[in-house]
């Protein structure tokens, strides 16, 4: 597993460089909640290597607004709307309510303390 | 198309495939994963069972004098066998038999109180510890005197 | 002149049994756009692995997600969790991991294939595909002692052991579920129904599929060699032989063909299983609480799973990330309705083999 830290602002950039729809495959958008910090992954894979997994991550506050990537990976769309149900994030042009109705609970996964 | 009549003239005097229940039995494999049982006489009230059931199936419900009584919920068992694999006396204290549960139609059956017994369980073990202690206290105190 | 329809399907309709709504605007019949709503049955899963269970009961638990994969939602999580522990697994139990992998994989393709035959109009083929896919089951029961949910793979190998005497049973079996493979190929290769007019149906480029990112049978089925069994070693997949099945067109035909040879490919690698099976221990004790973050993927019938987990040496774990198959492909899927006829839809959508409490979790 290769992991590589973005800087907030050069995010888009260095993912258009990085990634080749025919080389790489796209995994998901992945959360996770630090307990002050949101970390945001977008991982991915080699077709061509073995054993290949590269996680690119951001750290975040809670309410900065994250870039969406859909315009460099198209099906990227339904796990940033996952992500943004689960943890109620900002995620750019994402709208609420496509994994969890209006009237259940709101970004259960925060760790609220 | 013949071979096509053939196929269902044939069809027409096959065994059906599905069992044809109340008058034959469904049928179980060997060592198939069953109900548990529990046998009072041979358990060391260790409560590992209750701790790695997943579901929270296995409940002792604490008495006040010391003993425990095992309470098991067939309905929310999910047959892992996993507290037969980790209790000290497997076959002995706790055993999977090859039985299923059947199902049931009156409350009573599928334990509707289960949820109730659960807080019940979490009070009286509260209660044992505070009882205990205070049973510990007063025996400090009489030490003393003696 | 053209006539605009918006025709909604799903949740709760005779065409689509999976609990997911789509809404299709059509012209003459033919869609023109969809949107698409999952969250129907969204059980919290990730978050009672986080909160409620300790690592060890993990896998029991994420064994519930889906009732037709569930052995690899188990397996994915153990071997995400042993990375994390350090643990190295007897060879014995990997070997009987791949043998409940692929069994699980021939009862699910089976599934598949029988919604394909009903949504062609077969209602007859779909219950005897049903009633073949039986045997398949009695073959798990005989193996773990559970019909659906498993429970057969644990943290450091497996539960059961495989005896000897098994041997003999998996044999007659493995004829029995080849006999019945080779006549429902033979049907899907030569019925008009099933073979010609699905050619063409729901067909994606091999391009435009991996701009996708589509996994799984579909992207075989479009002639690209991807599947994770031979991409990951964390299981000894490559010490059988595996070959990956292709088809081409992207159509569904070609992923009904690329899903009856895999049925093939898993009975062969089962035999294999059986006549290299190592000898020695099934587990190896747990000790240690996991730590660190580890990532897992293995190939699910319906194409990749992944696993994140994210462990700080407490009882529980910090963070479970479950991606399932379905949720990869259904971007792909609403791409893949747009252009089609109406009457092509449910079929298409079949084709896919969608999970979708997998998906909602
Ligand atoms: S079989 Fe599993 S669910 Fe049932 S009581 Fe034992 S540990 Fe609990
Ligand atoms: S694990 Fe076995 S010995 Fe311990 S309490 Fe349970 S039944 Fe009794």
């Amino acid at each position: 597993m290769v992991k590589i830290e973005l800087q907030k602002d050069n995010i888009l950039n260095e993912l258009a460089k990085f990634y080749d729809y025919k080389r790489h495959g796209f995994m998901t958008v992945n959360g996770v909640d630090l307990g002050d910090k949101m970390e945001i992954q977008w991982i991915f894979y080699d077709y061509s290597e073995k054993n290949s997994t590269i996680v690119y991550f951001c750290l975040f506050d809670y309410e900065d607004e994250i870039p969406s990537v859909v315009s460099i990976v198209t099906p990227a769309w339904i796990a940033e709307a996952e992500v943004v149900d689960m943890f109620g994030v900002n995620i750019k042009g994402v709208n609420r309510g496509f994994f969890l109705e209006d009237d259940s609970i709101k970004m259960p996964l925060r760790k609220i303390s | 198309m013949i071979q096509g009549m053939i196929n269902s003239f044939c069809n027409l005097f096959k065994k059906s495939a599905t069992i044809d229940f109340p008058n034959e039995q469904m049928k179980i494999s060997k060592n198939y994963r069953g109900l548990i049982n529990h046998s009072d006489s041979d358990c060391i009230w260790c409560d590992v069972c209750e701790k790695v059931c997943p579901p929270g199936a296995i409940l002792f419900l604490q008495n006040m004098d010391g003993s425990k009584k095992y309470n098991y919920n067939p309905y929310l068992c999910i047959y892992c066998g996993e507290c037969v694999r980790n209790c000290p006396k497997p076959n002995e204290a706790l055993w999977q038999e090859e039985n299923i549960a059947f199902s049931s139609s009156s409350k009573k059956e599928v334990q509707d109180d289960w949820f109730s017994l659960e807080d019940e369980c979490k009070i009286a073990r509260v209660k044992y510890k505070e009882h205990k202690e205070s049973l510990k206290k007063s025996q400090k105190v009489e030490q003393p005197l003696s | 002149m053209t006539k605009v329809l918006n025709v909604p399907l799903g949740s709760q309709h005779v065409a689509l049994l999976e609990p997911v709504s789509f809404k299709l605007t059509t012209k003459n019949e033919r869609v023109v756009e969809v949107t698409a709503d999952v969250g129907y049955v969204h059980r919290g899963i990730e978050k009672a692995c986080e909160t409620k269970f300790k690592f060890k009961q993990i896998p029991f638990v994420v064994s519930r997600v889906c009732g037709l994969c569930s052995i690899t939602h188990a397996t994915t999580s153990t071997l995400a969790i042993e990375k994390l522990l350090n643990l190295e697994v007897p060879k014995k139990a990997k070997y009987l991991r791949i043998l409940a992998l692929e069994l699980d994989r021939i009862h699910s393709h089976m599934l598949c294939l029988a919604h394909t035959a009903e949504n062609a109009g077969y209602e007859a083929l779909f219950m005897r595909i049903l009633r073949d896919r039986e045997h398949v089951m009695e073959l798990q029961e005989i193996l773990t002692g559970n019909r659906v949910h498993f429970d057969y793979v644990c943290i450091g190998g497996v539960n059961r052991d495989f005896d000897n005497d098994l041997n003999s049973t998996f044999e007659k079996y493995l004829k029995i579920f080849e006999n019945f493979t080779t006549e429902i190929k033979e049907l899907f290769l030569n019925n008009w129904s099933l073979s010609l007019k699905y050619k063409g149906v729901g067909a994606i480029s091999a391009d435009r599929a991996l701009e996708q990112s589509l996994a799984g049978p579909l992207i075989r089925a479009c002639g690209l060699k991807i599947d994770v069994r031979s991409e990951f070693d964390f299981l000894p997949y490559s010490e059988l032989d595996f070959n990956i099945i292709t088809s081409d067109g992207g159509d569904v035909y070609g992923r009904n063909m690329v899903r009856l040879d895999e049925i093939f490919e898993s009975i062969r690698l089962i035999r294999a299983v059986i006549n290299n099976l190592p000898e020695g221990d099934i587990q190896t004790k747990v000790k240690g609480n996991p730590d660190g973050e580890a990532i897992v993927r293995l190939e699910a019938p319906r194409g990749e799973l992944f696993y994140y987990i994210k462990g700080s040496k407490k009882p529980n774990l910090d963070r479970v990330r479950i991606k399932t198959p379905t949720f990869t492909n259904i971007p792909s899927m609403i791409d893949m309705l747009k252009n089609q006829e109406y009457a092509n839809v449910p079929a298409i959508i079949a084709s896919f083999d969608p999970c979708l409490s997998c998906t909602a979790k």
